[in-house]
């Protein structure tokens, strides 16, 4: 035991830089017990090239394991085949009406006002937020004004899902001459969303509008409508699902949240015997973007 | 309840059923495999991470060496991962996001659901139309 002591002590000056740091761990080794051991591996394998190895591979591992996690969080909504008797359902109740708010509902726009020169709807975009669109807007023949223009996440595969399922209308209190390019590049040349209403369509009454839903249809048995302010429904209260307010959230997945639920309900033959048992809530979220168009 | 709106509460559950099911594995069995899959190789990993690092080659030799002179930790270690990276827990995960997220969206219509999709029907408040 003792006449191998030299051989160890050889090897480990090889590992180690600093002859101080080989006497510790001599030292170390030579007492018999065995919690001075552990300690002393472990002082060698955070210090050595093989630490340097496993510390790398830990990181590659935590970085895989992030971005699964991440992907699970943002799970994709996956087509459910339709059993035969609820087909059958399906086809005695009919095809529903799906009204979609857009702005802070589907996309959030910032942009400068000409007349105060303030930056709108920018105050909580971080400096490296890139817009899914640029547009360059002129009203009313003025100087165009140009609007940054993100997209909620997922409203893509939203978009797609619901398409299948209901008659999709964008209903929003913006200007049609704005609106009208951002729900283009929405549809993206699909012809998801044929059917629009703007500002013009809103019940007035400054700086609050709201939105006329018998305008879309009169069956209100087969309508609902999907905004974030809950005074643009506040004459159909039982025909309106909340949504949170959309700035600028790359982890958002109300839009996800949504598909089940939408998936559900168009077997219903009238939306109001669920969508009727909707909590109210005694707040108003003024939206910022449709009281300056 | 008026009978109408009570039907439609029937559909909307049994689609909402159709939907967390299908988010589900097809059998109880199959999902108590996994579990016994998964803990046989958390303990082998343990067991060998333990030997490989009280072993006193590990802190001379390279690492590729070191792996190749316990097989039993390296396979084990990179069966986990490959468990893992195929979507194993996607199976155990996904229902329970699915489940969650919907209970979410129900919560706003005074509604849950249970882990199999089944409606739970809270106290419906007033509705105050006035406000």
């Amino acid at each position: 035991m003792v006449s191998q002591l030299p051989a160890q002590s050889a090897d480990l000056d090889k590992l180690a830089p600093s002859g101080q740091f080989a006497v510790a761990v001599v030292s170390n080794l030579q007492r018999s017990r065995s919690s001075s051991d552990r300690r002393g591996l472990v002082l060698i394998l955070l210090s050595s090239d093989l630490g340097t190895y496993i510390r790398r591979l830990l990181a590659r591992v935590a970085e895989k394991a992030c971005t699964i996690l991440r992907t699970y969080l943002g799970l994709s909504y996956r087509e459910v085949s339709v059993s035969q008797d609820m087909a059958h359902r399906l086809a005695v109740v009919g095809r529903k009406t799906l009204v979609l708010d857009l702005d802070e509902t589907l996309v959030h726009s910032c942009y400068l006002d000409p007349d105060t020169h303030d930056n709108v709807g920018c105050s909580q975009l971080p400096e490296h937020a890139q817009p899914d669109y640029v547009l360059n807007i002129s009203i009313d023949g003025m100087e165009p004004i140009v609007f940054r223009v993100f997209k909620r996440p997922h409203v893509d595969e939203f978009l797609d899902f619901v398409s299948k399922w209901y008659d999709l209308v964008i209903y929003t209190a913006s200007l049609e001459v704005y609106a009208a390019q951002v729900v283009d590049h929405l549809d993206a040349g699909r012809g998801l969303i044929t059917r629009r209403f703007y500002r013009q369509h809103c019940r007035a009454s400054s700086p609050m509008v709201s939105k006329d839903l018998t305008l879309v249809t009169p069956d209100m048995s087969g309508v609902l409508i999907i905004d974030n302010s809950p005074y643009a429904y506040r004459d159909f209260p039982d025909n309106a699902i909340p949504i949170k307010t959309f700035i600028y959230d790359p982890d958002d997945t109300e839009l996800l949240k949504m598909l089940p639920f939408l998936d559900a309900l168009r077997f219903t033959k009238d939306v109001r015997s669920i969508l009727g048992r909707r909590v109210i809530r005694h707040y108003y979220n003024r939206s910022t973007i449709s009281s300056h168009h | 309840m008026e009978p109408s709106a009570c039907e439609d509460l029937k559909a909307f559950e049994r689609r909402l059923t159709e939907v967390v099911s299908s988010y589900r594995p097809s059998t109880f069995r199959w999902r108590k495999l996994l579990a016994v899959v998964l803990s046989a190789m958390s303990m082998c990993t343990a067991i060998s991470a333990w030997y490989w690092l009280r072993d006193p080659r590990t802190t001379v030799v390279p690492l590729t060496e070191s792996l190749w002179i316990h097989p039993v930790f390296t396979v084990a270690t990179l069966t986990l991962v490959v468990l893992f990276i195929l979507g194993i827990q996607k199976l155990v995960i996904a229902p329970q996001i699915i489940t969650s997220r919907t209970r979410m969206v129900l919560g706003d219509f005074n509604m849950s659901c249970d882990d199999t999709g089944k409606l739970i029907l809270k106290p419906r408040q007033s509705n105050n139309n006035s406000t």
